[in-house]
């Protein structure tokens, strides 16, 4: 590999680390970071963009520079990381997006504003420009605010060789299976553990009477609602603020999300390992410092007396249903705030079995309008408990986010979406991946390839092939090269690559050759001169008396 | 023509001069699932063993070839040759060793051997070769 840092080549390089991340549900926005040091006597500009590129000149990555450092005499240790950590610099004032069911404020222009000092480097689809956000957003970092948006539409975020950051939708298109002369021995699977229940709390607006800014005075109910999913769940007793404010705040979350894989990011702290140049994959915080939160009903636990606009330090703390918050000042929009507590029992959990519950009550961008998605995602992740991780040869053909197939062994096959890709680096690339919300796939039965020449059968592919069914797949032929009773034939396939569906029967495919050389009794006979090379030519001594071919 | 060259300096008494090619792979190689191993060849690297034959003439001239040898540096610059030609080895030194005899009043110093192991690889693998061996 070889680093280019503002058109300056340095082919050192050595101890890369190079480990990207994706976050398959918005539960955090890792930054994926290029650390490597660099043979180089002058000092490293750490103002640079620094291109991470193989030998055939494709780009990997494409990150700005946040750190050169001295390791020893000629040895600078470099880290980059991409542009999403820009993001933790600035924060957003609060904003209420849509107290509308049936209209949200549409993603594509909130965008805009979040990725504002991202201009011009990032990419979004127009399906995902059109989706709604709805409900209310408190004064937060932008890159959590990016990740509220992401979690309640169903979005996910990628960062491209480039650099240039992508909102796509999660869709599993172009599935690839990555073929097993590719993959090590051997993947394993895991499972995670046990959620027994996922509870998620929507947040419901109405305009309430205009008061003047200070009276933050807001009436705050909770509504259970008859669950599409599953079990009713009985939410606590009272509205009243000072009682429930302690089990709603995000106090309650943070146990439950340490279970799993957690790296779910809905609990208490901060995100400074994001900015900090550490991993960049720590657990980002919708919830936010609660010193920041204002008199938002997020932040401390203070369900009570929620009042969108800003912290009234800054600027006014008054907002607008659609405006920029905390420009009003002569009056301030309050709004009603009704909690409504949606659940969805595991139907995998058996009775009796220990209780495991996944709470996630903060997020108050999680509306009537898109709780149901949001749970649906919920459940998506924490019912799917299988993961899998295996050693592939990887050279950047399999990045994280993308669904693949994996053989676990010949005859199964898995599949689920890419997490995390470990990179190691020789000539060519080995990455261990770790794919989440697995399942196998069924499998075909053997198929068998054999080479044949009129009615003969020249040769039969010792392996059998094992392959997802109903996948299409292509089978390398080669040239045959045959000695036998002192006759030597070569062949070649008629067709560079044999294709076909697999299914759940047996298949055997023949490969049609024509003879292109008949070596017998000293005397060569070339069937097709024009489909010999001149290397076979010259390896052939005998002289040539007999010629078929045009 | 010099039996060999170390950092500039030539060495023309006779010698014997072994050469082994070593095809190393990187870290990253192992077995594959469908039971063949996966060998991903970095490049050929040579290691060259010498064998000196030292008279009691040229010992001025061994002690200044030793002192080089042993200099506490991460690699030397050697020419050695390679088939019908010579090949420009930057190389460790991986090991040296002699044997002290006493002659009358003459200090000698015998069967003197030092190996080198080059530092970069006289061929590379080359990665469109690599992957294209890779389904």
């Amino acid at each position: 590999m070889r680093v280019l840092i503002n058109q300056t080549e340095y082919a050192d390089v050595r101890k890369i680390d190079y480990n990207p991340k994706f976050d398959l549900y918005a539960s955090s926005l890792p930054i994926t970071q290029i650390g490597c040091e660099i043979l180089a006597n002058e000092k490293i500009n750490n103002d640079a963009t620094l291109k991470f590129v193989d030998e055939n000149d494709v780009v990997w990555a494409s990150y700005r520079i946040t750190s050169v450092e001295w390791a020893q005499m000629g040895v600078q240790r470099v880290k980059a990381e991409p542009d999403l950590s820009i993001l933790d610099k600035t924060k957003m004032k609060a904003h209420m997006y849509s107290v509308y069911e049936s209209q949200g404020s549409a993603f594509g222009a909130a965008l805009e504003d979040i990725l504002s000092p991202l201009t011009g480097r990032y990419t979004v689809t127009m399906e995902v420009y059109a989706l709604p956000l709805f409900g209310f957003a408190p004064k937060q970092t932008r890159r959590e605010r990016l990740l509220w948006c992401l979690f309640t539409t169903g979005t996910y975020l990628a960062v491209n060789n480039e650099g240039r950051l992508e909102i796509k939708m999660l869709t599993a298109t172009n599935l690839k299976l990555i073929p097993i002369q590719r993959t090590f021995w051997k993947p394993t699977i895991s499972y995670t553990e046990m959620v027994t229940k996922i509870k998620l709390t929507a947040y419901k607006y109405d305009y309430g009477e205009p008061l003047l800014f200070e009276d933050y005075v807001t009436e705050d109910t909770n509504e259970d609602v008859v669950l599409a999913y599953g079990e009713t769940y009985t939410p606590p007793q009272s509205s009243s603020s000072s009682g429930d404010s302690g089990s709603s705040g995000s106090s309650s979350s943070s146990g439950d999300e340490s279970v799993g894989d957690g790296d779910l990011g809905f609990s208490s702290g901060d995100d400074s390992g994001s900015s900090g140049g550490s991993s960049g994959d720590s657990g980002f915080v919708p919830g936010d410092d609660p010193g920041d939160s204002g008199g938002t009903g997020t932040g401390s636990g203070g369900d009570s007396g929620f009042v969108p606009g800003d912290d009234p330090g800054e600027g006014g703390g008054s907002s607008t249903p659609s405006g920029d918050v905390g420009d009003v000042t002569s009056g301030i929009d309050t709004y009603t705030q009704k909690r409504i507590y949606k659940t969805y029992a595991n139907p995998d959990a058996v009775a009796g079995a220990l209780e495991k519950e996944i709470d996630i009550d903060d997020i108050t961008m999680v509306t009537p309008n898109n709780a149901d998605g949001v749970l649906a995602r919920l459940a998506q992740r924490y019912f799917n408990r299988m993961q899998v991780e295996a050693d592939i040869i990887n050279n950047h053909e399999y990045s994280p986010g993308e669904m693949v197939m994996v053989y676990l062994d010949k005859k199964t096959i898995a599949k689920g979406y890419i997490e995390s890709c470990n990179y190691k680096f020789g000539v060519q690339a080995r990455s261990k991946i770790k794919l989440v919300n697995c399942e196998e796939v069924p499998v075909s039965e053997a198929i068998r390839f054999r080479y044949v020449y009129g009615q003969e059968v020249i040769q039969e592919v010792e392996d059998e092939f094992y392959y997802p069914v109903g996948w299409e797949f292509s089978f390398p032929t080669e040239w045959l090269d045959i000695t036998k009773d002192e006759r030597r034939r070569i062949f070649r396939p008629q067709s560079e690559t044999v294709t076909g569906t697999a299914t759940t029967s047996v298949q055997t495919i023949d490969i049609p050759c024509d003879l292109l050389l008949d070596y017998h009794d000293g005397l060569v006979h070339i069937h097709d001169v024009e489909k010999l090379t001149e290397a076979t030519i010259k390896n052939e001594p005998a002289v040539i008396i007999d010629y078929e071919g045009e | 023509m010099p039996y060999f060259t170390v950092d500039g300096m030539e060495w023309n008494i006779p010698c014997t001069i072994e050469r082994v090619s070593e095809v190393k792979a990187s870290s990253i190689s192992g077995q594959l699932l469908n039971g063949d191993y996966f060998n991903d060849v970095m490049g050929q690297y040579l290691r060259y063993t010498v064998t000196l034959v030292v008279p009691r003439k040229q010992e001025s001239e061994y002690a200044a070839l030793y002192e080089i040898l042993t200099s506490p540096v991460a690699q030397h610059e050697f020419v050695f040759p390679y088939n019908q030609e010579t090949v420009n080895v930057k190389g460790r030194m991986e090991r040296i060793s002699d044997r002290y005899i006493k002659e009358g009043n003459d200090n000698l110093w015998r069967q003197t051997k030092f190996e080198v192991l080059s530092n970069k690889p006289k061929r590379k693998a080359n990665l469109t070769q690599a992957q294209s061996s890779t389904p």
